[in-house]
């Protein structure tokens, strides 16, 4: 016959078979678990402040209005902080789930407030101007490097300015003589200025530009908000 | 030995972390009967019940230090059981495609059916239709109607908001009722 189980458990505890986990093992979990949980949401917020500080220099989108501005959109679109962001906003939610009060919520409207956080904290922290600082910041550099060149496309600050013709330099540090016609679409089609901000599709032969359409804008802020900053970019353009 | 029926659930846990690991056994004899009962409405067995509670108790046993004695122990044992229970079926996901079709063939009635289902079905019928109940709507209707879990305590073994405790068990109540009522 078989034995009644609180016997038989009770068997292979005295046989020290079985040995509870000591205090210090859950207490060490519920640190770990903590810590990958802050660190998610903070690397979340750090990178979804990049992918903003990115689409407000670069603004991607703006290209979508031309034939061949698919190619300048695919190539200013920040990838990897975007991966990064959603690597870290995943990894919060699922260590978020492992908590105890969690499952009291719905998962839908704990998720939704994560992610909701995440991009208010991020705009503010793009606000402070903490991407521009990390820009500098070496290991942080891979992420923070813009494009603003290619052979159809390219985007920077206009030098000057001269008729059918513009200076164009990019934060990069590159030079461009940019051509532009009657048949050029200019958006929006006022008088360019130096100092503004263009993004022009067309084709590039080294340093000259023939430009087929070109939006100019306001320069879009690159200040530090309350933190100091590199400001060489800058103090190079009102240089010239 | 000393008497530790005056003592809670959570008293006895501490009193096994802190003093005396073998009277262990007190809390297994306390939950023995309920949590077999438990895993049997899962793996349709006594030597796999067995099997699957005592796993459940070593488990608890390793990890009671884990536990927070300002919470409900049942809850905490029964959610072992629980996960015991799924793994030991996950074995048989035969039994996963049944429910998925019979949940689909069964039109849910309208909530007069639901009223009469609290008066019409005793206990004993619903041992003999909630096998048919798919997996769902059959743990939460276990533990309220079977094991007198209130919806918090569910919540908690099933790790669940409160409100799909409560949805699960009206619909778990129209489709049993509607089991019932078809198979006599």
């Amino acid at each position: 016959m078989d034995k009644p189980l609180a016997e038989k458990v009770s068997e292979l505890i005295k046989k020290q078979h079985v040995h509870m986990r000591p205090k210090a093992y859950f207490v060490f979990g519920s640190i770990l678990l903590g810590v990958g949980l802050v660190s998610s949401l903070l690397v979340a917020v750090f990178f979804v402040s990049v992918i903003i500080f990115r689409l407000r220099v670069n603004t991607p989108f703006a290209y979508l209005g031309n034939q061949a501005g698919l190619t300048p959109f695919l190539e200013n679109i920040p990838w990897a902080p975007i991966i990064i962001a959603l690597i870290g906003v995943t990894g919060g939610i699922l260590i978020m789930k492992k908590f105890d009060f969690s499952y009291r919520h719905a998962f839908l409207g704990i998720s939704g407030g994560i992610i909701l956080s995440i991009g208010v904290l991020g705009i503010i922290v793009d606000t402070a101007g903490l991407p521009e600082q990390a820009e500098n910041i070496h290991p942080l550099q891979p992420f923070m490097h813009m494009r603003y060149e290619n052979d159809s496309w390219v985007s920077g600050t206009i030098i000057q300015t001269q008729p059918e013709l513009l200076f164009v330099g990019t934060p990069s540090g590159s030079q461009f003589t940019v051509f532009f016609d009657s048949g050029t679409n200019i958006i929006p089609n006022t008088q360019m200025r130096n100092g503004e901000w263009v993004q022009i599709i067309g084709e590039r032969q080294d340093s000259q530009f023939y430009a087929e359409e070109i939006m100019h804008r306001a320069t879009p802020r690159r200040d530090p908000g309350p933190f100091p900053m590199n400001m060489e970019f800058e103090q190079e353009f009102e240089g010239n | 030995m000393a008497d530790f029926d005056s003592l809670t659930d959570e008293e006895l846990v501490e009193h096994v972390r802190s003093k005396d690991q073998e009277v262990y056994s007190e809390l297994v004899k306390r939950y023995e009967a309920r949590l077999l009962r438990y895993a049997h409405s899962f793996v349709h067995d006594n030597h796999a019940a067995q099997d699957v509670v005592q796993n459940a108790f070593i488990k608890a046993f390793i990890n009671l230090n884990g536990f927070n004695t300002k919470k409900k122990f049942s809850s905490w044992i029964y959610r072992i059981v629980h996960n015991e229970s799924l793994n030991e079926i996950k074995k048989y996901k035969k039994e996963f495609s049944l429910d998925s079709m019979l949940e689909s063939s069964l039109p849910i009635s309208d909530d007069s059916m639901e009223d009469a289902f609290d008066t019409q079905i005793s206990k004993e019928k619903i041992s003999t239709c909630i096998d048919k109940l798919p997996f769902t709507y059959r743990s939460p209707i276990i533990l309220h109607f079977l094991e007198d879990k209130s919806y918090e305590e569910i919540s908690d073994i099933l790790r669940m908001p409160i409100g799909t405790v409560g949805t699960r068990i009206n619909r778990g109540k129209k489709l049993l009722n509607q089991l019932c009522n078809d198979h006599g």
